[in-house]
């Protein structure tokens, strides 16, 4: 490649893969990397945090001196070069920054096509390591004080609160996964939650979850002017039927109006519309389905369900019932590394576990998943380990098993994805070697 | 269990439909509860006849949007 190469002391005396090393000519130096003693597989999330390196064209001294300390510490410090920029100003702050720089530095065997590189620098500049076998690993910077380095920043926003330009692509990618899991998955549904803001005359309705939204006007008999507004579901409502959720039914309205307390009409109106979002009934057109509070007992007669009366965690609001099915969800993130949630699907239908897989398969959450396990198993009277006589009674007598006990309890555990689609959003978290 | 009033168990058996023999699902507010159930169950006579106790899962019962939220990070931002 051509171009001022960057360098420093770093002269490897092996190569990489069996391969030898050439020099690699030319290239800017953008993102500071170093070559660790032990080789490190760089890692999506690396160039997820290298994004956000862009920024550090313009890093103030703070992180110049911490660059300097690491660089004086670690031998085998390489700058990698960021092929394919032949700009003038570039090269200017190439050389500027390459000042404190002595060495040479080795060629690539995988030479980077001009144009993938030119496409690479702009779109994905941190795959340019890639093409130079003599980069082992990013070492990434990280700092206490991070207001002090304006553009370096993890997650959505920079520190000074300005939003990324990634934000749209994040929002959009969260909204398609809670949207279409509030779609199928039936038990496991996102209700919408909707506040209703007003400003004047102007009603505003906005949902958490993409929808569509209905609002309605109407006049009760001797009472205020009344708004009625839901949210459903996008795809519901671009059925041809859709039909009014059972549950809007069940706010009577005198409730809702009594819960005004107004005399102001357009007050009024927007209090009950306020009273009425914040009722239970405000739902997602999917949560039609019938449900139950009460869980079918299984073999064990004394042990309640999870969920049921007798657990200790039961929380109507956590645990999504329907007659013959739970699921709940648990979070491990922060607990397990390889894992990030899983849930616990109670059920007297076999079927209904492969409509929670293919549920989810069916979310756009699907394909940043990865290496779904499932743990099956079902309740029995009692334990064929117990010594008790009902343990005893109950060990195989030759019928099948099937026909002795019914389908209980399956387990699914989710496990969050390395791997699927490429980060959108360059966000650190986002570790898919 | 009678020792432990705090933790409620789940225990599943898998035999012919999953890789493992059984499973124990617990369910408490504390998990030191549960620590202290687990170092009395190592002297049980069962447990001698365990080959393999994991993976173990300890998860948060959370509703579904939490997860979610936890799990696309919009939960949080990250402080450097």
């Amino acid at each position: 490649m051509e171009g001022e190469a960057v360098h420093d002391r770093h002269r490897p005396s092996s190569s990489r893969h069996g391969q030898p090393v050439r020099r690699h000519a030319g290239g800017r130096c953008r993102s500071w990397t170093a070559s660790p003693s032990t080789p490190t597989r760089t890692t999506r999330a690396s160039r997820g945090q290298w994004d956000a390196s862009e920024h550090l064209d313009d890093r103030p001294r703070g992180l110049t001196r911490s660059s300097s300390r690491l660089s004086a510490g670690i031998p085998g410090r390489l700058l990698c070069s960021r092929s394919g920029t032949t700009n003038s100003a570039s090269s200017r702050r190439s050389r500027r920054r390459s000042s404190p720089l002595r060495g040479t530095e080795p060629a690539t065997t995988k030479t980077c096509p001009r144009g993938d590189a030119g496409r690479a620098t702009t779109g994905r500049p941190c795959s340019s390591p890639f093409c130079q076998p003599n980069v082992d690993g990013l070492f990434l910077f990280p700092l206490r004080r991070r207001d002090r380095v304006r553009g370096l920043a993890v997650g959505l926003y920079y520190p000074d609160g300005a939003p990324k330009s990634s934000i749209a692509a994040v929002k959009l990618a969260l909204d398609e996964s809670r949207r279409a899991w509030s779609l199928i998955a039936d038990d496991l549904e996102l209700s919408v939650q909707a506040e209703v803001a007003q400003r004047g005359p102007m009603l505003t309705l906005t949902c958490d979850i993409d929808c569509s939204y209905v609002a309605e006007l109407y006049r009760l008999p001797g009472r205020a002017p009344r708004h009625e507004a839901w949210a459903r579901d996008r795809r519901q409502a671009d059925g041809t039927a859709v039909a009014r959720p059972e549950t809007e039914r069940e706010v009577q309205a005198p409730t809702v109006c009594s819960r005004t307390g107004e005399s102001g009409a357009a007050h009024a109106a927007a209090r009950a519309a306020a009273a009425r979002v914040a009722s239970r009934s405000w739902r997602a057109s999917t949560s039609r389905t019938p449900s139950s509070a009460s869980i079918r007992r299984g073999g064990g007669a004394d042990r309640g369900a999870p969920g049921s009366q007798g657990c200790l965690c039961q929380k109507s609001s956590r645990t999504s019932q329907t007659a013959s099915t739970t699921s709940r969800a648990y979070m491990t993130t922060g607990v397990r590394p390889d894992t990030d949630f899983f849930l616990w699907k109670i059920t007297d239908r076999y079927e209904a576990l492969g409509e929670l897989g293919a549920a989810l398969n069916a979310t756009p959450l699907a394909g940043w998943l990865r290496d779904a396990r499932t743990r099956t198993s079902r309740r029995r009277m009692a334990s064929q380990y117990t010594n008790g006589a009902a343990g005893a009674a109950n060990r195989a007598t030759g019928l099948p098993l099937s026909r002795r006990v019914p389908l209980r309890e399956a387990t699914t555990v989710v496990r969050a994805a390395r791997g699927g689609p490429p980060p959108r959003d360059g966000r650190a978290h986002h570790d898919r070697a | 269990m009678k020792k432990f009033p705090g933790i409620k168990n789940h225990t599943t058996y898998s035999f012919g439909i999953d890789d493992q023999e059984f499973m124990t699902a617990f369910e408490c507010a504390e998990p030191a509860d549960f620590m202290h159930l687990m170092l009395r169950l190592r002297d049980s006579e069962a447990s001698a006849y365990t080959e393999r106790d994991t993976p173990i899962f300890v998860g948060q019962h959370v509703t579904i949007r939490e997860a979610l939220a936890a799990l696309d990070g919009a939960s949080a931002r990250v402080e450097l």
